[in-house]
């Protein structure tokens, strides 16, 4: 692809530029780039997403073919332990590759108007582009502990964007339980690692896949109890990153981050890693179905809970939070049914119509004075034509509407479980259409009540945003300057319309808009066995839909059993079902939230409880606080106690005797020539009489 | 020469050990720093004296070489001390030890 290198070397220069972006922004962008600190991180962004769409298009066209490996060099070696640099480029890396690279390139052509005038400009492209760096290498590592790199990077890019604004207590706090929320996942991810190289001696992916050991029955049996083990630990290490239950809290307070990083890491890519990191290890998930049936019980259970307090929710990013936990919830019940290939399809569209609604919030947002209560705010769409327009598309492919991104990949999730081996897949498939009726009802819920009605702006509406930060006098005059964005005083000072806002803004919104649209298609038309693209472009992802586990009886029997076979209720039918579901939650959202709002007042009313329990997320952070918080707390108190009396006695006890040595012996030191003379003598006198009594 | 015997040895470990130990008194009792200076010779002269006594009996030169060793020694220490003793005496105008007590506990 890049002239002079290989298709595998300019695979494994692609996490590199956005890193030589990050290094630029970071020793340059005080100083020297300022406010063009967004050149090198979109440049770099954007040739990492052209050689993953090139990538992309020659997977297509079967000039790549299957798996392809590259060692770039051995970072830790030691005795038989070699954990190599290595990229393992196959259709599902390639599709994630294209996805995160090409969303982010939009995102930060966004970001470049968004953050405008914004202090600490540079911080965000340098971090956002070491995230960029740390995604791509996670979804390219060829084994675990680079995988685990990427894992733990995204992590810290994450913890420092969601406290990008540091200077607001909220946010601090908000980075910190994103990270110690993440802290649970990444140790049981880390535990997994180590299992799997005690049970198979390599870390490298195509060894550990495509090991005869997987299919040794005797292997298989003699490692049972260890592969669930390998499993659970790596489905929590998802569970964390991917904003499962219970592990989820961290996500909706994580969008005190700015927007763009909520679209970006916490809607778009980041929390996908988690449905990553299963699809890719589907092959030991399949050893362990217990496993792979508990991960889909929990997706189809946080899809449902997130989707519901999202009913009840008034700030518009929340509200997009709990919906992506939702929609991760979806991802883990097609996992959970052995269906990467609608899980991944799943993650492809929605990282498109997710980014959207973000950023169309973000745009909203921006001219609103920073405000997202949709209490406060009514019928903007008379002063936002293009940005209601998008998030228009954006709620109809998250609602799932016929015809849009998120219907396709929804309901390929609900027909796979539909049509699952495992006997309580159609459960889930219900459940989970229940919650597309939930995610409509919700998402249009605030289409309507933001964007349609009489226009009524918040007080604060083209206000700039409140700054976050209490800047230092000096920094502040900086600002107001004008070097960073000329005419942004004068913004705070008289207020200018609420308008879609810069070119830059609006123009990725569209790109977006078209995906949401459009993606889905790929999900029916354009395989070359008369299904979607998607399915038969990842069809050959080793094991990506689980595969026929040898059952483990006894050593010696083998019985192969497939996977997804049973067609219980057809995919057509499951279409109209949905559909029907979806349209009623528009047509109940229309109702109670555009058509007659007191209505939907006084059914709130009449449902406190509910609506209360729902507020309040049903309790999690509050069980949270009581089960674990508060426990911790008081042992704490209890150690401190404990600490204070008896570890800070006995240290009292051991320096109190040589200081009382020292208080006695002073007395001795009186300064006076003669004693130090007697002394002397007197001690010379001992040591004659000591060893003479000793030579007697 | 004769040889030494052991009465007349004894004699003369006898004077060392009167000479130290009047060295000795004198170093503990003095308050003038010259005299306690004086006291810390005679204890000197006691040891050469010993070491004297013990080459004459053991009929070799060591220990009048080693004597020779330490006047010589002795007479470059008495130059420093006796600096030092001028130093402090302009210090303070009097020789009397007790007054440089400043280091005690």
């Amino acid at each position: 692809m890049l002239p002079g290198l290989s298709i595998m070397q300019s695979v494994a220069l692609i996490p590199l530029f956005p890193l030589l972006a990050a290094l630029i922004i970071t020793l340059s962008g005080a100083r020297v780039l300022k406010s063009r600190s967004w050149m090198p991180a979109v440049i770099g962004v954007a040739i990492s997403a052209v050689l993953a769409l090139s990538l992309l298009v020659m997977f297509q066209r079967g000039q790549i073919v299957g798996v392809q490996y590259l060692t770039i060099y051995h970072w830790i070696s030691s005795g038989g332990f070699s954990i190599p640099i290595g990229i393992y480029v196959d259709p599902l890396t390639s599709l994630f590759l294209a996805f995160v690279t090409f969303v982010s390139t939009l995102i930060f052509i966004y970001s470049c108007g968004y953050m405008q005038g914004d202090y600490g400009y540079f911080r965000f492209f340098a971090y956002m582009s070491l995230f960029v760096f740390f995604m791509c290498t996670l979804v390219l590592a060829d084994n675990f502990v680079l995988l685990y790199l990427g894992w733990e990077g995204v992590g810290l890019a994450s913890y420092l964007l969601v406290g990008y604004y540091y200077t607001r207590p909220a946010a601090r706090e908000a980075a910190k339980k994103a990270f110690i929320v993440n802290r649970i996942g990444d140790t049981c991810l880390a535990i997994a690692i180590f299992i799997i190289y005690l049970v198979f001696h390599t870390e490298t992916f195509s060894r550990i896949f495509q090991s005869n050991d997987l299919k040794n029955v005797g292997f298989l049996a003699a490692h049972h109890g260890t592969l669930i083990w390998i499993a659970l630990l790596l489905m929590f290490g998802a569970f964390a990153k991917s904003a499962q239950f219970p592990l989820h809290v961290w996500l909706p307070d994580a969008m005190e981050g700015p927007t763009p990083v909520s679209a970006l890491i916490h809607a778009a890519t980041m929390v996908t890693a988690g449905v990553y990191l299963i699809a890719r290890c589907m092959p030991l998930f399949t050893l362990a179905m217990p496993v792979l049936h508990l991960v889909g019980v929990v997706g189809c259970f946080t899809a449902f809970m997130a989707a519901t307090i999202a009913m009840c929710q008034y700030d518009m990013k929340r509200i997009w939070a709990y919906s992506t936990v939702s929609q991760l919830g979806y991802m883990f019940m097609a996992l959970g049914v052995a269906s990467g290939t609608a899980a991944v399809f799943h993650v492809f569209t929605h990282a498109f119509f997710k980014a959207l609604l973000f950023l169309s919030t973000g745009s909203v947002m921006h001219a609103m004075g920073g405000e997202l209560d949709i209490r406060k705010m009514s019928g903007i769409r008379k002063v936002m034509p293009i940005t209601a327009g998008c998030l228009l598309i954006g709620a109809l492919a998250l609602a799932g509407f016929p015809g849009f991104a998120g219907f396709f990949s929804k309901d390929e999730i609900l027909s796979a479980a539909m049509n699952a081996t495992w006997t309580w897949g159609p459960l889930l498939s219900v459940v989970g259409l229940l919650t597309a009726l939930i995610t409509a009802y919700y998402t249009f819920r605030v289409f309507f009540r933001v964007f349609m009605g009489d226009l009524v702006l918040p007080a604060t509406a083209g206000m700039h945003e409140p700054s976050a930060f209490v800047l230092p006098e000096s920094a502040h005059h900086e600002v107001s300057s004008g070097h960073a964005s000329p005419g942004h005083a004068d913004h705070q000072a008289d207020g200018h319309k609420p308008t879609d806002g810069s070119a830059a803004m609006w123009m990725p919104l569209i790109i977006l808009a078209c995906g949401a649209a459009l993606v889905g298609y790929l999900g029916v038309f354009g395989g070359t066995n008369g299904g979607g693209w998607i399915q038969s472009f990842l069809s050959p992802v080793h094991l990506l839909n689980g595969a026929a586990p040898p059952v483990v009886i006894t050593p010696g029997t083998h019985i192969p059993v497939q996977a997804v076979s049973t067609l219980r209720v057809a995919p057509a039918i499951l279409m109209g079902v949905s559909s029907a579901l979806v349209l009623l939650g528009v047509l109940v959202a229309a109702y109670f939230h555009w058509v007659n709002r007191r209505a939907a007042d006084a059914v709130g009313a009449a449902l406190v409880p509910v609506v209360k329990f729902l507020e309040n997320k049903w309790y999690i952070d509050e069980l949270y606080n009581y089960g674990i918080v508060q426990p911790l707390w008081l042992l704490g108190q209890a150690l401190s106690i404990f600490d204070r009396f008896v570890v800070d006695g006995v240290v009292f006890v051991i320096g109190f005797f040589p200081q009382f040595t020292g208080y006695i012996l002073k007395s001795t030191q009186s300064g006076r020539l003669r004693y130090y003379g007697i002394g002397m003598i007197a001690g010379v006198v001992v040591v004659i009489l000591g060893v003479l009594y000793l030579l007697r | 020469m004769p040889v030494m015997s052991q009465a007349v040895l004894y004699e003369y470990l006898a004077l060392g050990a009167v000479l130290f130990v009047l060295g000795l008194i004198g170093f503990v009792a003095r308050r003038n720093m010259i005299l306690i200076f004086l006291s810390t010779e005679i204890m000197f002269q006691g040891v050469a004296v010993n070491l004297i006594a013990f080459g004459r009996y053991w009929m070799n030169m060591d220990g009048q070489s080693f004597v020779i060793f330490l006047l010589t020694i002795a007479a470059a220490e008495a130059s420093l001390a006796l600096g030092l003793v001028i130093l402090l005496f302009r210090r303070r105008e009097t020789l009397n030890v007790d007054v440089w007590s400043e280091m005690q506990g």
